[in-house]
């Protein structure tokens, strides 16, 4: 039986983009907010509705689509990607709502946006990896035009090397993807029919020599999703991004659109090739614990919060990785959990980035010298301050807050496999901590100055947007039980093919 | 084995009726103004009334454990439990009340700082660390003693950085949070690799500990990490960090809320897990580390000219003993000195906080001046093991037990005799001070009623303190027996009793003097002696430089950080990557070029070889006369002829 709750949650946004070209301002705001919060609503349903341990593809939705290629519309959810469901559910209501007040070419921005997050509940929810690369390149498009028009000085630039590796990225997970469909007789992008390792075992012929087809695709889907997400040393087109993308941009890019790519990551690794899985472990924990380390040294030499968030958000893909490439348990069902309070913590960081740019100009709290240029807001803006000390807490892992429980499943589970990793991981939530507290203090405490004078509290919209993503962050920081047992499942299920 | 015989319910409400009434004076505080503090008092009260319930409760069930346990993130029968859970044990009810009792002492002296000009903040960090030690006492996993803790952390950050206006406080709120952060997330990482290669860690269990002795490097690391991280909160050297820095604010409120508490919010899991920190035999250790930096801190502490760092040194010199105690004695004597030194330490900093040392009416305010220092002797007394105190049994119970190895009694003995030197230094240093006092009777009372709760007979049942042999001066039946029921003292104590008491005595009374002698009279002997190697001494007192070196090491790893940034953004993306792909098309349109060259030049010299012998001829034809027409013409025709008539 077919559920067409995915559906909806794709057709809302879709509809609203649309809607964004024949509505005039202000009642387009009211259509991009209802029909982004329409389409969460729709899958706050869908969550609930699922059923707990339960590791089956759950409401499913599957429909020809090309049929002589074997492609299908086919949508569903599990215990991989339910989080991130929340995720863009809560995310992009809340960036429409930070763009309210958007002077130029509103419509079209909040058009944009409405189209990226159609973009990534299909990412998410596609069973079929045609259909999944399908939304995952239109995924880059919004993106490249949000920070090509409303960027910085440097947009242009910005937005070009956005694209670039976007589409370097896209053409080998192409180049992947061909070679998964001729691999196998009959061809077929099913992931369903190519789980549980039938790729396995199979090779074939370039140049004379016999390569393994799920270890070939499997770099070469790896290499893709490097160019999306921010790995280190390649990167550099992110931390570009950070500096010239409106501060909503910034936070859909490392707060959807990299979750996104890492649950990406996590599905091709245990559902299509867990052999290679199996070999490369080792690797992707190496990644996953230099993004976290480099991220972190490079994070404490910052001067701007977006450029802090760019190197926050580096660390945070390292623990995921890590988590990943436990293959224990419990430490993958915390990199999934992660996926999800990484999206909350970064989105709310780069939210409160934004509302100290818009008041102070600039998003810079030391000056070239290192000395402060901002400070005090604690006692212009006391809300902005608690808000901001939650989500800092719940980045460094303080008990109560969500990224405690991602943070402590991965490291318990990544540590029966990697402990030299768990110990340096431990100096990187040390570096964390000064790197966090020296950013709240330079900003929010000690006497005021000159630009942090004037510094006003949240407004009620701006109350209204960051409540969801700080009570989310207690709400699943203090009760995480029916999330785990969302995922738990389906992890247990696809380790057992790794094993 | 877990038996959940019923819920300690009405400490889990109090607390949390505690926390959230600290959160609505943090956030409507200023809306009510004088009425913050009624309310925290108020939140205390509960507190106690929730103590005293479960107790009644405890006591009508003959001690029986009562148990909260769920599951929280990851199950309890599973590797890698992440449980939440809570417990009322003897020592649990007893630190909670403690706690509560000390919190609301503290605020009856509230006339003292209630001008603080951020006085909500101070209530709201005074309710949430009260609420976090609680939190940690009762905590049943080391997860739900981290929750505590962090509650303790966040309420001393709220009351150091109250004036968050001031530079100087941001500084120092903001150092103390990252070092209290470092310390938690050492912890938190042994907790977690403990949890990793273990079963669930209950912290009433050490039964369910000692039953595996499997991955025993992990159980190592795991349980170093947790020490290391716990004792961060404590203070002692090489953390003193904070210690040595100049600082602004009430005093007493920085000693209860930045160092008592946090410690008091991290000792449970210290005590709880010393039998299996023991079976791993990493106490002895530990103990030789903690001895070290007690007495490198009140090196640092005596180097001090300002009064209100050296207090701050000596308690957690006092903290770093009663860790050693832990160590080497037990967790008896480590309750005993941790309790004993941490309210003589908030005692003594409230009362000379109390004395004004200047204005015209100090005259005239003498009296009150006497009674003040006369709570700081007394609160010298408490913390350095004078009889009558519950440090006295700490002292001699430690002392009794190392007699056993001279060595450990004799680098004890030094450390004791140091530690007292200190002590009773500050309050010489305090006695000379020619001062009246303006403070309210609530707050000079206040600091007696700490130094009250730190009477031995509240914890030891004796008057003196477990000093005297078969305990004849025994009044009530002991509150530590109670907590620590394995420990019997009366067994080992008869071998060794004159030596320990003699030697109990001996340092005590000559630190005593020796204290008096350099610091109790006109001219400080001590002042005189170190300014006789100015820099050494600066060194001391500033830590030994260990915060100059992290800062250098921090510096360096921003350095790093920038070179990183710089490879990547600058060399990597902006030069070398253009380079290397203009680099690429350059070589690959340079062949290309060359190619095409050859190619062009090759298929030039073919072709023209392909065309020279008909251009030849065409050549011929187009140079050549009538006859050679007239004989291609003819040949053709004939030959078309010869064609067809074959056919």
């Amino acid at each position: 039986m077919n559920h067409h709750l995915i559906s909806l949650t794709l057709v809302f946004p879709l509809i609203g983009a649309l809607l964004q070209t024949v509505v005039q301002v202000p009642r387009s705001r009211w259509i991009a907010l209802a029909s982004s919060l329409a389409a969460s609503i729709c899958a706050v349903i869908l969550i609930v509705s699922m059923q707990n341990q339960n590791a089956d593809l759950q409401m499913t939705e599957l429909l020809p689509w090309v049929g002589s290629y074997a492609i299908s519309y086919d949508m569903a959810v599990d215990g991989l990607n339910a989080l991130l469901m929340i995720l863009i559910a809560i995310l992009f209501p809340v960036l429409i709502a930070s763009e309210w007040d958007q002077k130029v070419g509103v419509r079209g921005m909040q058009g944009l946006l409405l189209v990226l997050q159609a973009s990534l509940f299909g990412a998410a929810c596609a069973q079929d990896l045609f259909l999944q690369f399908f939304f995952w390149g239109v995924s880059a498009l919004p993106l490249y035009f949000l920070v090509g028009i409303w960027g910085g000085e440097g947009r242009e630039k910005a937005a070009f090397k956005t694209m670039v590796a976007g589409s370097l990225g896209d053409a080998l997970i192409f180049s992947a993807l061909i070679l998964i469909y001729y691999s196998l007789d009959p061809h077929t992008f099913s992931l369903r029919e190519l789980a549980g390792g039938k790729l396995a075992g199979k090779e074939f012929n370039f140049l004379g020599f016999e390569l393994s087809v799920s270890h070939v695709a499997f770099m070469l889907m790896s290499a893709g999703l490097s160019l999306r997400a921010p790995i280190w040393p390649l990167h550099g087109w992110f931390t570009e991004v950070s500096q010239e993308a409106p501060s909503s941009v910034f936070v859909a890019l490392c707060a959807g659109v990299v979750p996104v790519s890492l649950y990406l990551f996590s599905r091709y690794c245990y559902v299509l090739f867990p052999d290679a899985l199996g070999s490369a472990y080792k690797w992707i924990v190496g990644v996953g614990i230099l993004n976290l380390f480099v991220g972190g040294i490079c994070a404490m030499a910052q001067r701007g919060l977006r450029r802090l968030l760019a190197f926050i958000c580096l660390s945070e893909v390292g623990l995921v990785l890590m988590g990943i490439g436990s293959l224990n348990p419990v430490g993958v069902v915390g990199s999934v959990y992660q996926q999800l309070m990484m999206g909350l913590g970064l989105a709310g960081f780069g939210l409160f980035s934004g509302i100290i740019a818009d008041r102070t100009g600039s998003s810079w709290f030391m000056d070239e010298n290192r000395e402060r240029v901002l400070g005090g807001i604690v006692t212009r803006a006391p809300v902005v301050a608690v808000i901001s000390g939650l989500i800092v807490a719940s980045l460094m892992g303080f008990p109560g807050f969500g990224g405690f429980v991602g943070h402590a499943l991965i490291i318990i589970g990544s540590y029966s496999i990697h402990p030299l990793t768990v110990i340096i991981s431990g100096g990187a939530l040390v570096l964390a901590s000064y790197y966090l507290f020296t950013m709240y203090r330079l900003i929010f405490l000690g006497g005021v100055n000159e630009r942090s004078a004037g510094f006003e509290d949240l407004t009620l919209r701006e109350r209204a947007y960051m409540l969801p993503v700080v009570l989310s962050l207690l709400f699943f920081g203090l009760y995480p039980k029916p999330l785990i047992e969302l995922i738990r499942p389906t992890v247990l299920t696809v380790l057992s093919a790794v094993k | 084995m877990i038996n959940q015989q019923g819920s300690p319910t009405f400490l889990l409400i109090s607390i949390a009726v505690l926390f959230l009434m600290s959160l609505f004076v943090a956030a409507l505080g200023k809306r009510l103004p004088g009425r913050g503090s009624w309310l925290i008092w108020a939140g205390i009260m509960i507190l106690l009334v929730g103590v005293g319930l479960d107790s009644g409760i405890f006591l009508k069930d003959h001690f029986e454990t009562r148990i909260w346990s769920a599951g929280w993130i990851w199950a309890r029968d599973e590797k890698g439990a992440i449980t939440l859970g809570m417990f009322q044990d003897p020592i649990a009810l007893a630190m909670v009340t403690l706690v509560s009792l000390v919190s609301g002492t503290v605020l009856l002296s509230q006339g003292a700082f209630s001008k603080e000009v951020y006085f909500e903040k101070v209530l709201t960090g005074l309710g949430i660390s009260t609420a976090g030690v609680a939190l940690a006492w009762t905590s049943l996993t080391p997860w739900m003693e981290f929750l505590g803790l962090s509650l303790t952390i966040l309420g001393g950050f709220l009351t150091i950085g109250s004036r968050w206006d001031s530079g100087m406080n941001a500084k120092l709120s903001a150092k103390f949070a990252t070092e209290r952060s470092v310390g938690f997330l050492l912890a938190f990482l042994g907790a977690c690799i403990l949890a990793a290669s273990r079963p669930a860690l209950i912290l009433n269990d050490p039964e369910l500990w000692m039953g595996h002795s499997d991955l025993v490097h992990s159980t190592w690391v795991g349980a170093i990490l947790l020490i290391v991280g716990t004792c961060v909160q404590l203070q002692p050297f090489p953390f003193l960090g904070l210690l040595v820095a100049q600082t602004e604010g009430y005093l007493p409120l920085r000693i209860l809320l930045g160092q008592v508490l946090p410690a008091w919010a991290c000792f449970p899991l210290l005590i709880r897990l010393e039998p299996q920190f023991r079976s791993l035999e990493l106490f002895p250790s530990f103990g030789w580390v903690a001895l070290t930096s007690s007495i490198l801190t009140v090196f640092a502490g005596l180097f001090q000219r300002d009064w209100d760092l050296m207090v701050g040194l000596w308690l957690s010199a006092g903290l770093s003993l009663s860790v050693a105690a832990l160590a080497f004695s037990g967790p008896y004597s480590a309750m005993a000195l941790l309790i004993g030194v941490s309210l003589s330490a908030i005692s003594m900093a409230g009362s000379a906080t109390a004395l004004d040392s200047e204005g015209a009416e100090i005259v005239s305010q003498q009296k009150k001046a006497l009674w003040i220092k006369a709570a700081v002797f007394l609160a010298a007394s408490a913390g350095t093991g004078l009889v009558g105190f519950v440090t006295t049994t700490g002292y001699v119970r430690w002392i009794t037990q190392a007699l056993a190895v001279p060595a450990t009694a004799a680098i004890f003995l030094f450390s004791f005799a140091l530690f007292v030197f200190l002590g009773w230094r500050l309050a010489w240093k305090v006695s000379f001070r020619r001062s009246g006092s303006k403070a309210s009777l609530a707050v000079i009372m206040s600091s007696f009623l700490l130094v009250a709760l730190s009477l031995a007979p509240i914890w030891t049942g004796t008057v003196t303190g477990e000093l005297i042999q078969d305990s004849p001066d025994r009044l009530i039946k002991s509150l530590f027996d109670q907590f620590f029921t394995t420990q019997s003292f009366e067994a080992y104590r008869s071998e060794s009793y004159f030596s320990a008491s003699s030697l109990y005595w001996g340092v005590l009374v000559f630190s005593v003097i020796l204290a008096y002698w350099v610091s109790g009279r006109k001219q400080d002997r001590w002042t005189q002696i170190t300014s006789f190697f100015p820099k050494a001494s600066q060194f001391i007192a500033r830590g030994y430089g260990v915060d100059y070196s992290t800062g250098r090491l921090m510096d360096s790893l921003e350095w790093l950080g920038r070179c990183a940034e710089k490879l990547v953004d600058v060399k990597i993306w902006s030069q070398w990557m253009p380079n290397l792909l203009s680099f690429a098309v350059k070589n690959v349109s340079d062949v290309t070029r060359a190619i095409d060259l050859k190619l062009t030049e090759s298929l030039d010299v073919s072709v023209k070889k392909l065309v020279d012998v008909p251009a030849k001829l065409l050549q011929l034809i187009q140079t050549g006369d009538l006859r050679w027409y007239l004989f291609f013409a003819l040949s053709s025709g004939f030959a078309l002829l010869a064609h067809f008539l074959k056919l």
